[in-house]
């Protein structure tokens, strides 16, 4: 069993043997948060603690299986908003006691990686990772399975929370990565000339938030000159400037370890213009890229289960005073 | 019957077994430096290893609700989910500021216990002792000004439990003088052996919360919701 409770999503999964999911239960908290334009940590504890007993029964009975039958209950335990990571860890701790099953606890960033092993066979060391999200946006060199090297990552705004940003000063809805991809479709992306920071530093960090203030100031100029604001180019133009980062960088990783596979993971990895560019681009380089399909890219529990069955196949058990770590880093 | 209590709503981990009128063991840590998260569980088993009893010995789990530290209490009643759900356990959730004062019940005074909260306001309730508990001022989170003004307007003598009752003493003497008794509950039964007596008298009534739903009795808005309910008025 998989339990992931990291932000605003309560998710429950049963996985077997790593790979076959035989239910993954997400119970999205989007609804609650969107008025605030954001996720608010003290409400998403609670509604944590209003539904993960449900969501755990939920999984279950879907799967077919009892407490009785699990071999060990896999957890987020960072990174993370502490409130919210807390919840699941404590109730995955008291059935791991309860049941006298192993305790594993997990990765949040190395769950979403796993998220791909999930769907693809093919996946062989070594890769190139790009973890996207509205928390993270690192690159890492997977030498071997479970052995990483983080290259780089974001000095400030994770990619995905830039988009939110935006989509909160245009009044769009929460979270923003949805909405700005559909938007976007209909814009003109070479119209406006938005900054690519980083893009030539030789460096596999990022930084989007020179990027966001260059957006955000843009339109806040053509509302004071009470200018029409074209929404759609905007957001085509801005998207194109944060697709071409990423893209930009996760190839030179990948030519520089001389790497034949990429992998995308994160909610942002669920972006149909990142997908599209990244393939064209490391095609013409003989690179392949996988993905996992969009509902294993957002938060999930299935991949949770996935990353903890093989800690377990390692006898990487966690003891049962695992606290929360909402800083923790993947190496 | 054998309830084990649980209590994690301030720096005190609490923890008390009992079994119909009496306590079989009770734990109390304070927990100022390491957290609740990491002791909670270890502390349970190793409390039930102690008397050489198993998970499946216990036929209830009663767990403080709050008011209290909002991580403190998710940590509780996080646990005690999890343990009632994975043993099909009733799970019994009570107002932890009951358990602060259910050591003086039969006291047939006013009894007003308080918990802090945060930004110098406390949660506090009003009860008449003696026998049972019963309510005279409903749970509250204010601050201790607007306490004692309205307790003053009883006329009674009224005993404050605190475990920082000399923050409060002076201020409430002052208003209330000789009608003010004081009493620190780190020298009364622990909050955990309280949670467990309260929760096998409700178990008795056959008044078991719903797992599912059970939700911590939080008596504060977060931040977020009282600043856009601000902003919504306007
Ligand atoms: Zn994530």
């Amino acid at each position: 069993m998989g339990v992931e409770t990291s932000c605003d999503e309560t998710a429950v999964a049963m996985v077997e043997d790593g790979k076959k999911i035989i239910s993954n239960i997400v119970a999205s908290q989007i609804k609650v948060h969107q008025k605030y334009g954001g996720v608010v940590p003290e409400i998403a504890s609670r509604q944590h603690m209003e539904c993960i007993i449900p969501v755990i029964d939920k999984a279950l009975s879907e799967s077919g299986k009892k407490l009785s039958d699990l071999s060990g209950i896999a957890v987020t335990y960072g990174p993370g908003l502490v409130g919210s990571l807390l919840v699941g860890l404590s109730v995955a701790k008291a059935i791991a006691y309860a049941q006298n099953i192993p305790l594993i606890g997990v990765n949040h960033l190395e769950a979403h990686i796993y998220a791909n092993f999930l769907e693809h066979k093919g996946i062989k060391t070594p890769l190139i990772c790009l973890i996207v999200s509205g928390g993270h946006t690192s690159l890492v060199y997977i030498k071997d399975f479970r052995k990483y090297k983080l290259l780089g990552q974001t000095k400030d705004d994770a990619a995905g929370e830039v988009f939110d940003k935006i989509a909160k000063v245009l009044d769009l809805d929460y979270p923003g990565g949805p909405i700005i991809e559909q938007l976007a479709k209909e814009g003109n992306s070479s119209l406006i000339k938005f900054p690519r920071p980083l893009l030539n530093d030789g460096s596999y960090d990022f930084s989007f938030s020179g990027l966001k203030t260059a957006v955000i100031y843009y339109i806040k100029e053509l509302k004071e000159k009470n200018k029409i604001i074209p929404v759609k180019d905007i957001l085509s133009s801005f998207q194109q400037a944060v697709v071409d980062v990423l893209v930009e960088k996760t190839l030179r990783a990948a030519l520089e370890f001389k790497t034949k596979q990429i992998v995308l993971a994160g909610g942002v990895a669920a972006n149909n213009s990142l997908r599209k560019k990244i393939k064209e681009k490391a095609s013409l380089l003989n690179i392949r890229v996988f993905y996992p399909s969009i509902s294993l890219c957002t938060d999930n529990a299935a991949m949770v289960a996935s990353a903890g069955y093989y800690k377990l196949k390692e006898n990487k058990k966690s003891s049962l005073d695992l606290d929360v770590v909402s800083r923790l880093t993947l190496v | 019957m054998k309830i084990l209590g649980i209590d994690t709503s301030t720096r005190f981990c609490s923890l008390g077994l009992i079994e119909e009128d009496s306590v079989l063991i009770e734990y109390t840590l304070n927990n100022s430096k390491k957290k609740h998260s990491s002791i909670l569980i270890p502390t349970i088993k190793d409390m039930l290893e102690r008397i050489n009893l198993t998970l499946p010995d216990i036929d209830g789990i009663a767990v403080s609700l709050g008011p209290g530290s909002f991580t403190g209490l998710r940590v509780g009643l996080g646990v005690a989910k999890g343990l009632s759900y994975a043993c099909s356990l009733p799970l019994l959730g009570i107002p932890t500021l009951d358990a602060l004062a259910f050591s003086l019940k039969e006291i047939p005074y006013l009894i007003c216990p308080i918990l802090e909260a945060k930004r110098d306001e406390i949660y506090d309730v009003v009860f008449r002792g003696g026998n049972k508990l019963s309510k005279v001022l409903d749970y509250k989170c204010e601050d201790i000004y607007n306490l004692v003004v309205r307790v003053s307007l009883l006329k009674e003598k009224v005993i404050f439990l605190s475990e920082s009752i000399k923050k409060y003493q002076d201020i409430i003497k002052e208003k209330m003088g000789k009608d003010a008794l004081f009493i620190n509950p780190q020298v009364l039964l622990s909050k955990g052996v309280n949670i467990a007596f309260l929760g096998l008298e409700k178990l008795k009534k056959g008044k078991g919360d719903d797992i599912f739903t059970l939700s911590p009795f939080y008596l504060r808005k977060s931040e977020a919701e009282i600043n856009w309910e601000k902003k919504s008025d306007k």
